[in-house]
């Protein structure tokens, strides 16, 4: 072999082993819109770019200039973290090559493949990504027909000036006050929260209000995820501070009172109301037209996360009707986000998509600040029925919550940022 | 050229790449960051030697090697997967 021949083989042995220049990517070209920086959306966005080597055009519309994790807010609730520590920029992104546009998308038109913005301009597609996340159900609670009340009873759901308006409210709770959590129906957005968010505030109150109380009304019949877990954090961690009910379902409230109106027992008054309505697709999914399961989520082909219902138009992350036991999370959104980036790239090169996809999910709460637990899952494409269906045998959740999880938790949130925003 | 060169030599022999390795990598880069952006709690698998990673994901799966997500994560990984990914993590730099 020539030196020669022997350079151009070794580079092409080089560039293929890299993996960022397989066929597809050189193919790929186009225009992809991409709704919603979060972690499904700048996950899709980011990895689009670096899987086409470059060669998609990627435009990413979000309206926040910055933007604030869900995951470890509880913990800015709890006060072990500040704002700045779950706020991220977009510049990286932008670095990666991504056109980073700050609107909000007001309306897509499938056939012409374009979406509205609310600065007045309009974008063309190839094809639309969407990860809109969550909207709230506020006319579930008739009483949020006044939209002050929403910010009196804040849900603290999409993390932002809520958390640290529930934060402070915390901090302000008369000595001896009390706290109460209303949890909607399954599903919402990330299972566990609401129970880790028990933990952090029995964890603040713990050094700060001891007498203060926590009191979970839950919709569901039982703690939803790593239930013995929380449970046992708080028999043992914070005793005679969080008390759970079951099958307590918030119908309204009453803003004279303070108090939580129940579907099936006697009103709660409390000093702090966090009001988690029911939740569905973020709006711009509604106006795209992917809504299709109970009016609330969008039904996708989980090969390629693009629409049942709109050709070219892809959905991610909460705002989807998941596969069964894949849960609504910021780690499930950014696996998800690969194989619809992956899938798309496939699809602008005219190649066929990967019909094996798999996706795993890892999910840490805080106990306390120091003490953390997970719950594990692998999730695999399945050719007759589908759907990803979860590994029988795989995940699971930690035997105890320790020091150690806590650790690895604080590395998972640093490192699924980078992940997802570069 | 010459550095090029340098750097295809010294890499590992590797299967055919595909996306599907690819994209099996993928799910471990949300907690095992590429390019050194993460904190290294989690260990970065880039470059690191094929063998090491796949008998890692083994002993996990297998029970021989305690620890605390990856034994239940590795059990959802297929040996097929496992030499796949471990193999595409070996060629990163």
């Amino acid at each position: 072999m020539t030196s020669r021949r022997r350079f151009l083989a070794a580079s092409a042995a080089l560039a293929l082993a890299r993996g960022e220049t397989a066929r597809a990517a050189a193919r790929a070209h186009g225009r992809i819109v991409v709704v919603g920086g979060g972690y499904g959306g700048a996950t899709a966005a980011r990895y689009l770019r670096l899987w086409s080597g470059g060669a998609l055009d990627v435009t990413l519309v979000e309206r926040d200039r910055a933007f604030v994790s869900c995951p470890m807010s509880n913990l800015v609730i709890g006060g072990s973290l500040a704002m700045a520590d779950i706020t991220t920029g977009f510049d990286a992104l932008a670095a990666a090559g991504v056109r980073v546009v700050h609107a909000a998308a007001r309306g897509v038109d499938p056939a012409a493949r374009t979406v509205a913005l609310d600065d007045g301009t309009t974008l063309a597609y190839d094809r639309l990504v969407l990860s809109p996340g969550i909207d709230f159900q506020f006319d579930a609670i008739p009483a949020f027909a006044d939209i002050k009340l929403r910010d009196a009873f804040p849900h603290a759901w999409r993390a932002g000036p809520q958390t640290l308006a529930l934060r402070n409210a915390l901090v302000s709770m008369r000595a001896g006050g009390v706290f109460a959590i209303a949890i909607p129906l399954a599903p919402f957005r990330c299972p566990p929260a609401p129970y880790e968010r028990a933990c952090q505030a029995a964890a603040y109150f713990t050094k700060a209000n001891p007498r203060a109380k926590v009191l979970i009304l839950d919709a569901n019949d039982d703690v939803l995820s790593k239930k013995e877990l929380f449970k046992a954090a708080w028999q043992t961690l914070y005793p005679g501070m969080v008390e759970y009910r079951p099958n307590n379902a918030l119908t309204d409230v009453d803003p004279a009172t303070h108090a939580a109106k129940l579907e099936f027992a006697d009103d709660v008054k409390a000093d702090v109301l966090n009001v988690i309505p029911p939740q569905k697709a973020g709006a711009i999914a509604d106006a795209a037209g992917v809504v299709t399961a109970n009016g609330r989520w969008c039904e996708v082909d989980f090969l390629t996360f693009e629409s049942i219902k709109v050709k070219g138009v892809h959905v991610l992350g909460d705002a989807i009707q998941t596969a069964p036991l894949m849960p609504k999370s910021a780690h499930m959104a950014n696996q998800q986000a690969k194989v619809c980036a992956a899938a798309v790239v496939a699809m602008m090169a005219g190649e066929p998509v990967d019909p094996a996809p798999v996706a795993a999910n890892t999910c840490y709460s805080f106990m306390s600040d120091t003490l953390a637990a997970h719950v594990t899952s692998v999730h695999r494409y399945d050719a007759g029925q589908k759907t990803f269906l979860p590994v029988e045998n795989a995940g699971g959740v930690s035997s105890a919550s320790n020091a150690l999880e806590a650790s690895y938790g604080r590395a998972w949130a640093k490192n699924i940022r980078a992940d997802t925003f570069g | 050229m010459a550095a090029l060169l340098v750097l295809a030599a010294s890499a590992a022999p590797v299967a055919p790449p595909s996306t599907h390795a690819r994209a099996l990598a993928a799910t471990c880069t949300t907690c095992h960051t590429r390019g050194g952006a993460g904190l290294a709690a989690i260990a970065p698998l880039d470059g690191r030697a094929a063998d090491g990673i796949a008998s890692a994901m083994r002993a996990f799966r297998s029970g021989e090697r305690a620890g605390t997500v990856m034994p239940q994560l590795a059990r959802g990984y297929t040996d097929a997967d496992i030499d796949a990914l471990a193999q595409w993590f070996a060629a990163q730099r």
